[in-house]
């Protein structure tokens, strides 16, 4: 399970925008590293990460070793009513990490 | 001239060939083929933020937008962020859907070195919209290789 971190800041009205904030810790390995003893470091990143909002996708990204370790992420959903979002991603090693928020629309 | 350094310039390794087995940067016609083919590609309606001088490349923080109402007719598709650059031109992919919002995402970018960076965007009409950015890299993530 890798650690992370979820800020969601909900949106005023249904017509509104949800920002949702991730950041995830991760060394994202660019395997272009060698270790202390010349052996290369094999690549590790977080290569996919969804959002699904009440089961349906609504944002994917495919990040690569372009992106800083420890990745942030801001990116907005549509939010017509309350309802769960729910994060996931996937590195190279094959070790899978997930993040869930309720989100409630109150006005 | 010395016999070593006479034998290094007959194997095309002196100074005026050296970058050349380098990290160099990439064109951007021949950066941005093998995304959008042979299509055209237009200026405008992306927006890339990102500082002009970025002490450290390990973690440079920027943020694109794409003006796009966001209607099942008229949307975005799909994002990318390529480094003309880094051994890996393609950053950071990102896709939307009908429940996306307005498209305006932050990140941090690995930068190996001084370069531009692309944001390249394809609305659902099939047209790409680019938007680039000059950033100077004072420390290169890039160590070892390049």
């Amino acid at each position: 399970m890798m650690h992370s971190r979820l800020q969601i800041i909900p949106a005023k009205l249904p017509s509104h925008m949800t920002t949702v904030r991730l950041l995830i810790r991760h060394p994202m390995e660019t395997g272009f590293r060698f270790n202390v003893n010349g052996s290369a470091v094999s690549k590790n990143v977080i290569h996919t990460l969804t959002a699904h909002f009440e089961g349906k996708q609504v944002f994917k990204a495919t990040l690569g070793s372009g992106i800083s370790a420890d990745p942030f992420l801001e990116f907005q959903v549509r939010t017509p009513h309350s309802g769960e979002l729910l994060l996931q991603w996937q590195d190279d090693a094959g070790e899978t990490g997930e993040a869930k928020a309720l989100i409630s629309l109150s006005n | 001239m010395n016999p070593r350094r006479r034998l290094l310039w007959a194997l095309g390794l002196g100074w005026g060939a050296s970058p050349a087995l380098f990290a160099q940067h990439v064109p951007q016609e021949q950066l941005l083929q093998p995304y959008v083919g042979f299509n055209p590609v237009q200026k405008g309606r992306v927006k890339l933020e990102i500082a002009r001088l970025a002490d450290n490349g390990f973690n440079v923080p920027l943020k694109v937008s794409v003006a796009s109402p966001m209607t099942a007719q008229d949307h975005v598709l799909r994002l990318l962020l390529l480094s003309n650059r880094n051994p890996r031109p393609l950053m950071a992919a990102f896709e939307f859907g009908p429940g996306s919002d307005q498209v305006l995402i932050s990140t941090r970018a690995r930068l190996g070195g001084s370069q531009t960076v692309y944001a390249l965007a394809q609305t659902s009409d099939g047209l790409w919209w680019l938007d680039t950015a000059e950033v100077e890299v004072t420390e290169s993530a890039c160590l070892d290789q390049t």
